[in-house]
């Protein structure tokens, strides 16, 4: 097997098999938290072998993974669940079935799954802001403000991965070859050569079909990556790790969970003269990641509002779970539903809509907003809000549904409508703590044949992207298509490329296609072919934090989206129906409309899964859990129209998390508008809507 | 025990256990079947599916012994033909582009519809695409997918020019 050739459709592990290939399964922890555990040796039929962390010590490899985390638990249990070590053989089956037989005696501790309320040994990461004051206590009513407080959930989901997780690790020569399907290739390269302790040259990272994986698969795979590589070295065989479904479903990283309370003093028009929030997130036993969830939460949080005064305590907290991370972007959901539903709820008390509320607090170009950020471009609020209410016929519609409510509040007896909208950003920016992560190369050839192939080690993350990336090639060097290849070279050079999360890399890539190809059509004509160029990009965040705040321009490379949402919801069932999503975007050059419409309503999809799917309980995860887990069918995907504002900045720039950001909490307004209650939380599931109408 | 059916046009026997499910049995090493990717072994995913006596079904929830007898197709079993081509062409026009994971299921799932319904009503595409379960796919390239697919089919079936 060699590097993965364009056009081929990259392989799946599940069907990747090689001579003399071997399985390995995990033994896993069954408790929750241990103080100290045991794992009994017995013998294995013959063929198999066990691989405990002391064994790889004795063949001198590394059991560090990353950021302090071992590959396998050696003093105490994290969370049930937690790798103790693998079974070797040749049918998956069986050692599946030796691993799950595996005898461990435990000294069982108490787990901790609270979270809301947690002592300062459990934080992992921690953000303070203070923008206006020095101290939370100064945040006092004058005469004219109301102080409002609100408190918002947000729950923990599974990826849903085409594939579940697996790796395959495989000697050629020298070498070790690892295929696997990661966002981040040069994160399981640099992890694998960091525990099987040789130089990074030595090993290959070769791409499988990554699928749909919306930031589950930054780190993780490099976890198996490396347990499969310890594998392969330690037996001296290709070794494959194929998780089951359920296996994944378990075990797997989830969504972390949010606990967000607002309380902010406004006045009667709704102008926001403070607000002082709180904000913890269960990161599960650990995250590598943590920091940068923590950071793009809050983000999210100090959101687009020209507060004054802004005060936010930021937390994310260790349980004794799986570890729960990213999912759809960095954290930046939980902010932003928690602010709008806090926003609905001033609406609701001032009797304004949440746009107008939105409207008077709006940033705008000229301001320096959140301690030191200038706004230097127009925020499209009202243009895209104007599109978005004439598309929905919002305003007739939010009328009828609130008259129908308040002419029969008590209508328990048919379907109930409701309608809300949201307006939310994306910035250019991507990780914030750690350079690394924001480098991208590429390396652009044009052939005698006039055939033009783009090679980078970053991942490809779907098919759309190589379109783009082509599109952009073809309009420059004006050349058909059919002709470019797209090549996800395994991973060679020392720098690298940062993670493919949902759309920033995509667009990072396509600028460095873009500045190649330009290079090349200078030299096209005047050097002979082939030619090639490379190009490499470190994108730096465009705002830094600071004593007193943030600092920079985090909104001029924002691509900006307001979404409304209509649903119904069943009152004898409870059952929740969306019915139509809106959405107008305006992402500056839109390189292929079908193509950005396309990526736009499957991140939809996705991130109306958060709102109407059951959530992931990490603390109870089992077979039960998966097989009683719903799906979101396709015949219930509603309708999804989606518009593009005319922009007149020339940069394409990132759509993929705009969903994320803006779904969550137009769903919430519109269930909010239809049940007449202001739910604490989403998921918000048909029992959660009986049980609000029963409580008097 | 030992059953005999008949899969892809070829008769084949197979040793079985009771408790077997079908999809064991067809994903076994001496049979040629790679398309079948059995994940949940739970009727969710759809990623096992087959057309077993001319009905699409989950191999997965299938006990092995029904298959005695039976008339078993899978995707391998019209790699070749033009319907298979009309819906990866579908795929292509509509900028679909699914995973190697569900490919084969989704083509198989799609064949099956437009064997029986020569012009699918929106309905009952949506019905059709909910046997995959995949929270990947535009909803909407795919619907589209289909509709190029079927629109290939009637074209060659009434011989009509591709105009
Ligand atoms: S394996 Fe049969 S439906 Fe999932
Ligand atoms: S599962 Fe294959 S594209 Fe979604």
């Amino acid at each position: 097997m060699s590097a993965i050739k364009s056009g081929e459709q990259l392989p799946i592990l599940s069907l990747l098999e090689v001579k003399e290939m071997l399985f390995a399964a995990t033994i896993r922890a069954t408790v929750a938290h241990a103080s100290e555990f045991k794992i009994q040796r017995e013998p294995l039929p013959l063929g198999y072998r066990m691989i405990l962390p002391e064994d790889l010590a004795k063949d001198g490899l590394s059991l560090e993974f990353s950021h302090g985390i071992l590959l396998f638990a050696t003093d105490t249990i994290q969370y049930r669940g937690e790798p103790l070590g693998l079974i070797v053989g040749p049918d998956p089956v069986l050692c599946d079935d030796l691993a799950s037989n595996v005898k461990v005696s435990y000294r069982e501790a108490e787990p901790q799954f609270s979270w809301t309320t947690f002592p300062s040994s459990r934080i992992a990461a921690r953000k303070k802001i203070r923008i206006g004051t020095s101290d939370r206590a100064s945040l006092l009513e004058t005469p004219g403000q109301h102080r409002e407080r609100t408190t918002h959930w947000t729950g923990s989901f599974d990826h849903e991965y085409s594939e579940p997780s697996a790796a395959l690790a495989v000697w050629e020569y020298d070498k070790l070859v690892v295929y696997c399907a990661s966002q981040w290739p040069s994160h399981v390269k640099s992890s694998v050569s960091q525990v099987l302790k040789v130089p990074q040259k030595d090993i290959l990272v070769r791409p499988t079909d990554l699928g749909q994986s919306i930031e589950g698969r930054i780190w993780f795979p490099s976890l198996i990556a490396c347990h499969a590589a310890c594998a392969a070295k330690l037996c001296n065989k290709p070794i494959k790790i194929l998780y089951t479904r359920a296996e994944d479903y378990c075990f797997a990283p989830k969504q972390a969970r949010s606990y967000i309370t607002i309380e902010s003093l406004s006045d009667d028009q709704g102008h926001l003269a403070t607000l002082d929030i709180q904000l913890v997130l269960n990161i599960g036993a650990y995250n590598p990641l943590a920091d940068e969830l923590l950071d793009h939460a809050v983000l999210s949080l100090l959101g687009i509002y020209a507060c004054p005064v802004i005060t936010i305590d930021a937390f994310a907290v260790q349980t004794n779970v799986i570890p729960l991370g990213a999912l759809g972007n960095l954290g930046s959901t939980h902010g932003f539903f928690a602010l709008d539903a806090h926003i609905n709820h001033l609406a609701r008390k001032y009797q304004k809509t949440p746009a107008e509320i939105k409207a008077v607090n709006m940033i705008a170009k000229g301001m320096t907003v959140h301690g030191d950020v200038q706004v230097s471009s127009v925020i499209p609020f009202s243009k895209i809000q104007q599109k978005l209410e004439t598309m929905a016929d919002f305003k007739r519609k939010h009328a009828s549904y609130e008259v129908i409510r308040k002419r029969d509040p008590a209508s328990k007896k048919g379907i109930i409508r409701g309608i809300a909208g949201s307006f939310g950003f994306q910035t250019g920016d991507a990780f914030l703590q750690s350079p690394e992560k924001n480098r991208y190369s590429v390396e652009v050839t044009l052939e005698k044949d006039l055939s033009l192939t783009v090679t980078t080690e970053a991942a490809i993350s779907s098919e759309n992207a190589r379109l783009m990336w082509k599109r952009t090639v073809s309009e420059i060097l004006s050349l058909p298509e059919r002709s470019i290849h797209i090549i996800q070279d395994s991973v060679h050079t020392k720098s690298g490329c940062g993670p493919m999360v949902v759309s920033r890399g995509v667009f990072a890539i396509n600028k460095l296609v873009e500045r190649s190809c330009r290079a090349l059509q200078k030299r096209r004509f005047r050097e002979s072919l082939p030619l090639s160029v490379n190009a490499q990009m470190q994108c730096n965040p465009s705002i830094q934090w600071t004593p007193d705040g943030l600092s920079g321009k985090a909104f001029d490379a924002a691509s900006w989206c307001g979404t409304i949402i209509e649903l119904e919801v069943d009152a004898v069932t409870g059952r929740i129906k969306p019915l139509n999503i809106w959405m107008v975007v305006d992402a500056g050059r839109i390189i292929n409309k079908t193509i950005a419409e396309a990526a736009l309503r499957a991140q939809a999809v996705n991130a109306l899964r958060l709102c109407v799917l059951d959530e992931v309980v990490p603390e109870s995860l089992g077979i039960e859990s998966f097989l009683a887990k719903k799906r979101l069918p396709f015949s219930e995907i509603p309708d999804i129209n989606i518009e593009f504002i005319d922009s007149d900045r020339t940069s394409a720039l990132g759509i993929g998390e705009l969903p994320f950001t803006t779904i969550p909490s137009a769903y919430y307004g519109a269930l909010a508008q239809a049940l007449a209650v202001e739910l604490p939380s989403i998921p918000a599931s048909p029992w959660d809507v009986m049980q609000i109408w029963e409580t008097p | 025990m030992i059953i005999t059916f008949i899969l892809n046009g070829m008769p084949r026997k197979a040793k079985i256990r009771s408790g077997d499910r079908l999809s064991t049995i067809l994903t076994e090493e001496n049979l040629p079947i790679k398309s079948l990717m059995p994940d949940c072994l739970s009727g969710h995913c759809g990623k096992c599916l087959i057309i077993m006596d001319k009905r699409l079904v989950y191999s997965c929830l299938v006990p092995a012994f029904r298959a005695r007898d039976a008339e078993i197709l899978t995707i391998e079993g019209l790699s070749d033909s033009d319907d298979v081509r009309d819906i990866q062409k579908g795929f292509h026009e509509a900028h679909c582009h699914p995973c190697s994971f569900c490919k084969n299921a989704k083509t198989l799932a799609i064949w099956d519809l437009l064997n029986r319904i020569p012009l699918p009503t929106e309905g009952q595409i949506e019905e059709t695409l909910s046997v995959v379960s995949c929270a990947c796919t535009d909803p909407v390239s795919l619907k589209k997918a289909v509709l190029i697919a079927a629109e290939l089919k009637n074209q060659r079936k009434y011989h009509r020019a591709d105009k």
